[in-house]
């Protein structure tokens, strides 16, 4: 007996196929929203119709950027005072001191899991070895030494530190600078912080984002793209640097020296670290495209210029110190250009930031030591 | 590359499938299966290839020669030399440097000053397991189980099938032997419906369920030191569950995939959190490794032909063996060493065991198994003693982040788990229905954002 042939379906079965499809289709990815939704919910508390984003976690009430209270976006959780961490702690014991960092995003926390960034760390290791300090993660993203006085003055401050540690991104100094308030300037007024605006947008669009990588080679032609533009575009601002710009190191110099000031003029004792790259100077082969990345920020700098600029900064930070008076925790000395304790150029991994929290730990144990209201006390 | 990553949902499997069932004949299929077994393996490491590659080759031979042999003495030879090149292959790559360690261990300990380094040997992923299927393979050529197959795509598809390749379960050439010979003849949309429910529940197990419980169980067991009774408690609870769906999860998904490539591949889970007694139990759990320990060790070794005590010697020699599969580790040894005393313990009291209540004797060989958990997922002894210590000794002391929610995870996972149907019970008599449709498009969706969202996570049972 032949096989019969087998008919081709018709062209009812196959808008049946395809609608059938279709709607399978937006069940899944309607299903994939509402779990990526109520996964959010489960695991980090983000209310299921909130819409969060980075951005939201910054706020600015008129005179300065600060955190928002409570804001939160993926792992970041910020407290009522718009810090990442735990809530402030209002009657401590004599000798146990509130301490601030301030810094950027290696401070404030990028790649480590949560609670593993340095500030974390520190809390961890002085509980481990029975100090009492108040640890408070004041760092924000993208903030410049130049734009920490003004965060300083109208919001850290009134939370009355008694040590301000200054972990400064020093390689924002070759990128653009916001300029210094007059010295006539009245001082802005406090404005009503702005609200969350809830756009709407998909969460799981958001997730697929992280997980879908680009092959190297278009994303590399695209980095270089980018940077061609930014590079067209920051000529306004001058040329590509040749070399180290010593004026930039001065820039940051007379920052940091301000801020000190500031700090101390508010009754706290200032005290800046250095700051450490996975890059060494001169750049290691294996440093270049750590160095590369980080140029999207920094369009006027060559790599090798990035790398001998931070060198550079750091050796101008230990100078100041005792000029200043101010100690200094040398953890470019520490951890600087050990590749597996960052996770990019600047940023540490949890590793890297247990590493820099036992050194800052132990610096600041012996620093409040030698506080007078301590020595007093002992 | 992983079942639960979007490389293998998204462009490893749809090739894979869609080329699959272009090709007509049985023979392209073995091919293209072996060539699709070994790009997956390949995504890991692919010099490892090589090392799979050589052990199908010596079994495959082993087989031809069997067929060709005259006289008992050189089929003995033929099963005798393959099965000492893999366990040598294996004996190597997965315990040298626990031999050396634990040399080093003994002359210390008897006050010698030894100082050997360690050859940090990467452990190639999955040798446990393809180990198992080849030397499977050779016993059975030998004792006339199976007739060997003249088809070296046939017998290499089965070595490299990659949907049990790394973890799993172990199949035994005669149980999917039909199926291999007759894929010509195999039909696309026969098992799709039931395989792609398999797969998704396998998913779901995994990632809502396993992955779930692991946040909170790695991150508790990641500082055991500073645990509570009741935090090393429900942390070891959140393992003992973790465990089961994760690699439950995995078998459910190898299940799927082969179905949906005409291959039937045997249950590996039964439900083992209901079972009455430890005898139950590794009847119900990872069934395919230790139906093998039983074929191929415990009855070898004379199971309990030979009295009570020769009984008793079999079942512990089994299971520290079986232990030490597991890892090269003296803590997987001493889980071995506690489900042979289990075992031992069954048998001589099965009288009395027996007569238990259902329900708590349900309760009872679940606390065991619990316990048993503890030296498996335990790195050190240290870290074993500590646990038991603390879920012992009452301990002030934390517990894991967010503790409601996890204990609401392990209420459902235990419910589902000790009075639940399984993935098998529930797919008796399978019909595709438009609520299963509509089921599985929902559950493929949840699982896509969970793996976007960080799930993409290794299975526990890949390490061994």
């Amino acid at each position: 007996m032949p096989e019969s042939v087998p008919q081709r379906p018709s062209l009812g079965v196959w808008l049946r196929r395809l609608v059938l499809t279709g709607v399978a289709g937006m069940a899944v990815l309607a299903s994939a929203e509402l779990g990526a939704r109520a996964d959010d919910w489960l695991f980090n508390g983000v209310p299921l119709l909130s819409n969060p984003r980075y951005e939201d976690l910054l706020v600015s009430d008129g005179r300065t950027l600060r955190g928002r209270p409570h804001g939160q976006f993926g792992k970041w959780r910020l407290n009522a005072e718009g810090f990442r961490g735990p809530e402030l702690v209002e009657a401590r014991p004599r000798c146990c001191p509130r301490v601030v960092i301030l810094g950027a995003s290696e401070a404030f926390g990028y790649l480590e899991s949560p609670d593993r960034e340095f500030p974390a760390a520190v809390r961890a290791e002085l509980a481990r070895r029975g100090e009492c300090a108040e640890i408070i993660n004041a760092a924000l993203a993208g903030m410049t030494v130049r734009s920490m006085s003004g965060y300083w003055e109208y919001w850290v401050a009134s939370f009355r530190p008694d040590i301000v540690i200054i972990y400064p991104s020093t390689h924002l100094y070759l990128g653009h600078l916001g300029e210094l308030p007059a010295a006539d300037a009245p001082p802005p007024q406090a404005v009503p912080l702005t609200p969350i605006v809830n756009h709407w947008n998909s969460r799981y669009l958001d997730r697929l984002r992280n997980v879908i990588d680009t092959p190297e080679f278009i994303a590399k032609w695209r980095r270089e793209k980018k940077l061609q533009s930014l590079i067209a575009a920051s000529a306004a601002d001058g040329p590509v640097f040749a070399a180290v710009p010593d004026e930039r190191l001065d820039m940051l110099g007379a920052d940091l020296s301000r801020l000190a000031e500031r700090i101390r003029h508010a009754g706290a004792q200032p005290v800046i670290m250095t700051h450490a790259m996975r890059a060494e100077s001169p750049a290691r082969a294996a440093d270049f495209a750590d160095l590369n990345a980080m140029r999207q920020f920094l369009p006027r700098a060559p790599e090798p210029v990035i790398a001998a600029f931070d060198a550079a900064a750091n050796q101008r930070i230990r100078e100041l110190g005792p000029a200043l008076g101010v100690p200094v925790i040398d953890i470019a000395h520490a951890v600087g250009g050990q590749r597996e304790l960052f996770g990019d150029l600047v940023h540490f991994t949890d590793e890297g930031a247990r590493r820099v929290g036992t050194e800052v730990a132990g610096a600041l144990a012996t620093i409040n030591r030698q506080r007078p209201a301590c020595s007093q006390t002992n | 590359m992983l079942f639960n990553s979007y490389i293998f949902l998204f462009a490893f499997l749809p090739v894979a499938y869609v080329v699959f069932w272009q090709l007509r004949t049985t023979h392209q299929r073995h091919v293209w299966l072996t060539i699709t077994g070994y790009v997956f393996y390949s995504y890991w490491d692919a010099r490892f290839c090589l090392l799979m590659a050589f052990s199908t080759v010596v079994s495959y031979c082993a087989g031809l020669a069997m067929l060709r042999a005259t006289t008992p003495r050189a089929r003995k030879l033929a099963m005798v030399i393959p099965i000492t090149a893999d366990l040598l292959l294996l004996g190597f790559f997965k315990y040298a440097d626990f031999t050396l360690q634990s040399a080093v261990g003994i002359a210390h300990l008897l006050g010698a000053d030894v100082n050997i380094p360690t050859l940090d040997i990467i452990l190639p992923i999955g040798i446990s397991f393809y180990t198992f299927h080849t030397i499977s393979y050779i016993v059975d050529c030998y004792r006339g189980t199976i007739r060997p197959t003249r088809s070296f795509w046939e017998f290499s598809a089965y070595v490299s099938l990659f949907s049990q390749l790394v973890a799993g379960p172990i199949v035994r050439f005669r149980q999917i032997e039909a199926d291999l010979e007759g894929l010509g003849a195999a039909h696309r949309t026969r098992w799709l419906a039931l395989g792609t429910s398999f797969f998704m529940f396998g998913l779901i197990e995994k990632v809502v369920i396993a992955d779930s419980l692991a946040h909170y169980v790695d991150e508790a067991l990641g500082r055991y030191e500073g645990l509570s009774s009741a935090g090393a408690w429900t942390a070891m609870l959140g393992y003992t569950f973790q465990l089961l769906f994760d690699f439950s999860g995995y078998s459910s998904m190898a299940v799927g995939l082969g179905l949906l490539f005409g291959l039937r591949i045997p249950q590996n889970f039964n439900s083992p959190y209901k079972s009455l007694n430890p005898s139950d139990f590794w009847q119900r759990w990872h069934i395919s490794l230790s139906s093998c320990l039983r074929d191929y060790l415990y009855i070898p070794l004379g199971g309990n032909r030979g009295g009570k005590w020769f009984t008793y010697r079999n079942l512990m020699l089994t299971m520290l063996i079986g232990g030490l599969w597991h890892g090269a580790n003296w803590t997987f040894v001493v889980w071995g060493a506690y489900h042979g005393a289990l075992l031992i313990a069954y048998q001589a009291n099965r009288e009395h065991w027996d007569r238990v209540p259902p329900l708590l004797a349900q309760g009872v060989m679940f606390l065991a198994a619990l316990l048993g958990w503890v030296f498996f997922r335990s790195h050190t002894f240290e870290m074993a003693s500590t646990l038991l210590g603390k879920m012992f000794t009452p301990t002030a002391g934390a517990m894991s982040s967010d503790p409601t929610t996890f204990v609401i995870f392990i209420v459902i996972a235990a419910a589902l788990s000790m009075r639940g149907p399984n993935v098998f019970d529930f797919h008796k008599e399978f019909k595709l229905t438009w609520w299963r449709g509509a089921g599985m498009a929902t559950a493929f969706g949840v699982a896509l954002a969970l793996i976007a969202g960080g799930r993409e996570s290794p299975f526990l049972y890949f390490q061994f």
